[in-house]
């Protein structure tokens, strides 16, 4: 009996086996397995046992992603990540003494600041003197540079500029 | 030299311009870390199945099951993976199964494999089963012993055997076994076992040779060996009857009087011999002749249009060997 069950548990795991199949754009990403590193996209049939991992996902200037996959008992699973781009950001601020806070945690005083930001929409806050009085969402598709000012201030007002810097 | 001053005092003007506005950033400070939007990244995950193919290898000798039925189960509980599969004689047996319905233990599965007909049984096969992935089970000879005719083909007339003579045997659908007689005259034909139950069997001899192709019937008798002696061509007394015309065509009319319309006794084959005693025009009368038995026979007078048959003379393939005058 105990033979039995220790050869269906040998057999399970030496033939229960997935075959996996990671690529990415960009190409060359690397990839972690349950956090070992198991080479750069694209990988063929690495081969796995079902259940659930966790893949990360890494490129010099692409946004990393961690994914939670479940691994079924079928013969090949193909993930495909398409990562976001980072991007260089020039912030300039033409008023002085105002705090700016990006996606509810990154907050700066500078009128001048050098980002990296993930392609994609950002939230913007601003604050003078403790005091929020501006939230815009910002768009992230190249290298570029914003500009902060207060156009109309009398009618609270906000105007952000968007030049390229490509 | 004022002149110069004013060049060089331009040119530091014109720098620092470009420092402060197009190099502002210079000494700006770096955020320390790249700040993401936490959006999900386009993401694709695809699970592909695998399927099983289980080929069952099939011969069969002297065999001819209706169908087979096949079915799959679990030999564990006799709970049915897949049942009720049906297959012509013929049609390769294999079927396919979604991944991981099988049994991985050993001799989990089991394979019944059920020709329909007269004496058969089941095969049966104990696998083990694959997650998914080909499984070709072993090789299976179905023998049944044959149904078998055998017989002697000789020349009514002299009784001399015909080497390489063609001999058949056809069921009601047209199914065909065709033999050849060796050099002695004999035959011999095997048959599916199932054709020892057929009663509808005939056996046809003489089909593509000079001689008219006969046809009789096969009784087994309660036998699986039966044997049938065939004996071809005219008998020795019609043979003495001389200037032999043969007929070219089947359905050639062989009429009771030589002029058009009279009536017609009945159709001549193809290969038929008929005696011919008188010459009219372009009509003949002979007389042909038709056994009701292997060694009974009588002579029916008739008369046929020229056009149908073709002298061959009183020498003839029926007197001299068959394998020569084929050529």
């Amino acid at each position: 009996m105990r033979i039995t069950l220790i050869i269906s548990i040998i057999s399970h795991l030496l033939f229960s086996q997935v075959l996996l199949d990671i690529n990415s754009i960009p190409s060359g990403s690397t990839v972690r397995l349950n956090g070992a590193s198991i080479g750069e996209t694209p990988i063929l049939a690495f081969k796995v046992t079902p259940g659930n991992y966790t893949l990360h996902i890494s490129s010099g200037e692409y946004a990393p992603v961690t994914h939670e996959l479940f691994v079924q008992d079928v013969k090949r699973v193909k993930i495909k990540f398409v990562l976001n781009p980072l991007y260089k950001v020039k912030f300039r601020s033409k008023d002085q003494g105002l705090t700016f806070e990006l996606n509810d945690e990154h907050r700066w005083v500078d009128n001048r600041i050098k980002l990296i930001l993930e392609s994609g929409k950002h939230t913007l806050r601003v604050y003078e003197n403790g005091h929020l009085f501006d939230e815009q969402i910002i768009q992230v598709n190249r290298n570029m540079e914003f500009v902060y000012s207060r156009q109309k201030p009398q009618q609270n007002e906000i105007l952000i500029e968007e030049n390229n810097i490509d | 030299m004022l002149i110069i001053n004013k060049k060089i005092l331009f040119s530091f003007l014109f720098i620092l311009t470009l420092l402060i506005n197009g190099c502002g950033y210079m000494l700006a400070p770096k955020y320390d870390q790249p700040i993401y939007t936490f959006k999900r990244p386009y993401v694709s995950v695809r699970q592909t199945y695998g399927e099983i193919h289980i080929i069952t290898p099939v011969q069969l000798v002297n065999a001819s099951p209706d169908y087979f039925d096949l079915q799959v189960i679990k030999t564990s509980d006799n709970s049915p993976i897949i049942s009720g599969i049906q297959y012509m004689v013929g049609e390769p047996i294999e079927v396919y199964l979604p991944q991981n319905s099988l049994s991985l233990e050993v001799n989990g599965n089991t394979l019944i494999l059920t020709p329909i007909g007269r004496n058969y049984s089941p095969i049966v096969f104990k696998f083990a089963g694959i997650r998914y992935g080909e499984i070709v089970l072993p090789h299976t000879v179905i023998n049944k012993r044959p149904a078998i005719v055998s017989g002697l083909v000789s020349k009514r007339f002299d009784g001399e055997p015909l080497a390489h003579f063609p001999v058949a045997i056809i069921d009601s659908l047209g199914n065909k076994f065709s033999e050849y007689t060796n050099m002695y005259g004999e035959y011999e034909i095997k048959m599916p076992n199932e054709y020892f139950y057929y009663n509808n069997l005939k056996i046809v001899s003489g089909e593509g040779s000079p001689f008219h192709v006969s046809q009789n019937n096969i009784d087994f008798k309660g036998s699986f060996s039966t044997v049938s002696d065939i004996l071809v061509g005219p008998s020795k007394q019609f043979m003495e009857e001389g200037n032999f015309y043969i007929v070219q065509n089947d359905l050639t009319h062989y009429r009771k009087e030589p002029f058009n319309g009279s009536e017609t006794q009945f159709l001549l084959s193809m290969n038929e011999l008929v005696a011919v005693s008188r010459v009219a025009g372009n009509r003949l009368l002979g007389q042909v002749e038709v056994f009701y038995e292997t060694h009974k026979s009588v002579n029916i007078t008739g008369w046929v249009n020229a056009k149908d048959v073709i002298w061959i003379g009183d020498i003839n393939l029926y007197l001299s060997g068959y394998g020569d005058e084929i050529q």
